[in-house]
């Protein structure tokens, strides 16, 4: 029978009616990987704007070949993310966008970088929790309670043991190192109360790497091109920048106003780049791009003290018309970039650029003059569809989708009562509405779907009457807010998930996402493109196909 | 990036790709289009994809996943089933329609996760493993629904008996 059924669905399965429209699904691809691109950029930025980011160095003798993959160059971010209901678990100020990267003898490390950029680490015991940011892997974070001393250090990729200076050997995993500094006494042999004087050697792939107590012994890198130019003062639009953590609102560089003075090191059609000393008694040094127009630019600072385990000090990517542009200023010696597809970007005065990482590989290999190089990741894996349970699956490089309107209490609100009482839509849970948003005259309300799905439901409601109902699927994450739309001829109604707030709308109309509800008038978004924003990014769009 | 290497591979993977989604939807011009979402997404992914151990098998995962939900959405599901359904062999001509739409009729009738599963298996010849991956399920659960399905089919089809032990 089933080589029958077999041969029977072959028969029954039809053929494609035309020839793949291969050319048209190509830049359909390419458009989404821009859009998805993006909506990450923010996380993107995590990952190629750290201070050390997840490196995978190489010994300088090293000449094998070079083929990385994504998931070698990015470690600890291809663990999938622990999400709401997980963080909640753990409480705390665990986001959930950490990762679970390490749980050992009954102890939980979180890890995440924050707004900045910069890592943070959550150990968890079973009583109890500490909670430390730190901008440099290495930096050791201790821990103590009464059952013992822990410690966890976040360290560069590349590393798999560590030798602690008490004699034991201790695998790192998923980038962590993590030990009690209170050893168990060997059996038999005497007890000692000695804390582990560990300033630990990392062992692996990389090399060996003597971790350092003090951070102040790592030598500030040198930036030839800042000594040689003439500084000229800050000219940025407005004196105002977009820091990369916050692609939202432009505020004032910290530390720099258009007083600061930096060095253009390059300036051209897509725009100029300074470098700019920042806040000199702090090392900080700071990489900023003016776009052509001058209306637009962007920065990143960091000290620099990185050096010893993260030679791109600071990295930088913008949106322009070829693409996501991206940047980063590296110390002196450092002479060119290899892609992991063989292009060669050399290094000029001190600064790294690649016009579209668009099509770019994930991975690139930094060669420094005296042979040693150093592998980064320029861009996030990017999944395609995220899944946590399966084991083809990668992380997921965003968040998992939440509707926070449904922590929401169930609301009394009246004017749903007509609705109750006269339901145009099957699916609409109508014991459990949620008031979303509620502005001029227009209410909306939330429900989950009573349909076998997880599917939610709006009911838009406007002067008296109902101007839209729909229910729609869950977004898989946050990075399609407008994946699906219920149109009337008044309102366009979206159920975006958590973390767009704003959508600007053709005509210069703006309105705010509240109760994970989108509502736009048809009749202006007919009228062209416009942009949804929000702490998960910003993406344009432009639904005159879909009206039409 | 290997233009070419990717050209082969949506080339290769789109007929099976319509076959599979069609059996499992329903509707061929919906199939169509999935099909191409799925691809475009691949293009998107490209560099990760082709790293994978199997990319035929990730991109059938993607195309069920898109095919589940747009069911789910409702976009289509019950409209499209009861299309299908509805259909009758005497609008085709081809001698061997008829027993393709009893095919797609007996299909339709299983549940919608059952069909998946006689999809995987069957048509595009997955193992239990790889079942259960791409249809997002434990597999118990495609061993109980392949049986299950096996039956509902041998009661809706006529099979030769060639004495075949069913194998889930």
């Amino acid at each position: 029978m089933i080589d029958q059924l077999t041969e029977r669905l072959s028969d029954a399965a039809p053929l494609p009616s035309a020839p793949l429209p291969y050319a048209s699904i190509r830049q359909k691809g390419r458009r989404r990987r821009r859009r998805r691109l993006a909506a990450k950029s923010l996380l993107l930025l995590a990952a190629i704007a750290l201070p050390v980011g997840l490196v995978r160095a190489f010994p300088p003798t090293s000449e094998v070949a070079f083929q990385p993959t994504v998931q070698e160059a990015v470690g600890l971010f291809e663990l999938p993310a622990i999400g709401e209901a997980a963080a909640n678990e753990v409480g705390g100020d665990i986001p959930s966008r950490a990762r679970l990267a390490l749980e050992k003898e009954g102890v939980r490390h979180y890890v995440w970088t924050d707004a900045s950029g910069v890592f943070c680490m959550a150990v968890v015991m079973a009583q109890n929790s500490s909670t430390n940011c730190m901008s440099l892997p290495g930096t050791e974070m201790r821990y103590s309670s009464q059952a013992g001393g822990w410690s966890a250090r976040i360290v560069p990729d590349g590393y798999t043991r560590a030798a602690l200076a008490d004699g034991r050997e201790v695998d790192i995993v998923n980038n962590i190192l993590a030990y009690a500094t209170t050893p168990d006494p060997p059996p038999g042999g005497p007890e000692t109360s000695t804390p582990a004087q560990a300033e630990p050697v990392l062992q692996g792939p990389a090399g060996e790497l003597q971790l350092l107590d003090d951070v102040s012994q790592i030598s500030e890198a040198m930036f030839a091109v800042l000594e040689s130019a003439v500084k000229t003062p800050l000219e940025t639009p407005r004196g105002r920048l977009r820091p990369l953590t916050n692609q939202l609102t432009t505020v004032p560089l910290p530390g720099l106003d258009s007083q600061s003075r930096g060095v253009v090191v390059d300036q051209g059609p897509r725009g100029s780049f300074l470098l700019v000393p920042a806040s000199p008694s702090e090392g900080r040094l700071c990489l900023v791009w003016v776009s052509p127009s001058q209306d637009d630019g962007s920065y990143s600072c960091q000290t620099q003290e990185l050096t010893l385990y993260w030679p791109l000090l600071t990295s930088i990517t913008w949106l322009s018309e070829a693409g996501i542009g991206w940047a980063a200023a590296v110390p002196d010696g450092w002479k060119e970039v290899v892609l992991a597809d063989g292009e060669t970007i050399p290094v000029q005065q001190n600064l790294i650029v690649i016009d579209d990482l668009t099509d770019a590989p994930s991975t690139a290999l930094l060669r420094h003059e005296d042979g040693s190089t150093v592998a980064f990741a320029i861009a996030a894996a990017d999944p395609v569809t995220p899944d946590p349970r399966g084991e083809l699956t990668e992380s997921p490089a965003l968040d998992p989708a939440t509707y926070s309107v449904l922590d929401q209490p169930v609301t009394d609100d009246p004017r749903f009562d007509r609705y109750r009482a006269d339901p145009t839509h099957p699916e609409v849970n109508l014991s459990v509405p949620r008031l979303a948003s509620d502005q001029e005259g227009t209410v909306a309300f939330v429900t989950p779907s009573v349909a076998a799905d997880d599917g939610i439901c709006v009911v838009v409601i406007n002067d008296g009457s109902v101007r839209n109902d729909a229910c729609f699927g869950r977004a898989e994450d946050a990075s399609e807010p407008l994946a699906d739309l219920s149109v009337s001829d008044e309102f366009t109604v979206a159920v975006v998930p958590d973390g767009w707030t704003r959508a600007e709308l053709p005509m210069g109309s703006v309105v705010d996402i509240t109760g994970n509800v989108l509502i736009m008038p048809t009749e202006i978004i007919r009228q062209g493109s416009g942009f949804v924003e929000g702490p998960a990014g910003r993406l344009p769009f432009d639904l005159t196909a879909v009206l039409d | 990036m290997d233009e070419s290497e990717l050209e082969a591979f949506c080339r290769r993977e789109y007929p099976r790709l319509v076959g599979a989604l069609s059996l499992y939807i329903g509707d061929q011009a919906v199939a169509e289009e999935i099909a191409q979402d799925t691809l475009a997404r691949i293009c998107a992914d490209w560099p990760s994809v082709r790293t994978k151990r199997s990319s035929g098998a990730w991109t059938h995962r993607v195309a069920m996943n898109l095919a589940k939900s747009h069911l789910r959405r409702g976009r289509i599901g019950a409209r499209v089933t009861a299309q299908a359904v509805a259909r009758q062999p005497h609008a085709h001509h081809d001698p061997d329609s008829a027993d393709r739409l009893s095919v797609r009729q007996a299909l339709v009738a299983l549940s919608e996760r059952q069909r998946a599963v006689i999809v995987c298996r069957y048509y595009l010849q997955m193992s239990v493993t790889e079942t259960a991956t791409a249809v997002r399920v434990p597999e118990g659960t495609v061993k109980s629904d392949t049986s299950r399905a096996l039956a509902q089919l041998r009661a809706q089809l006529d099979f030769v008996d060639d004495s075949e032990g069913v194998q889930p």
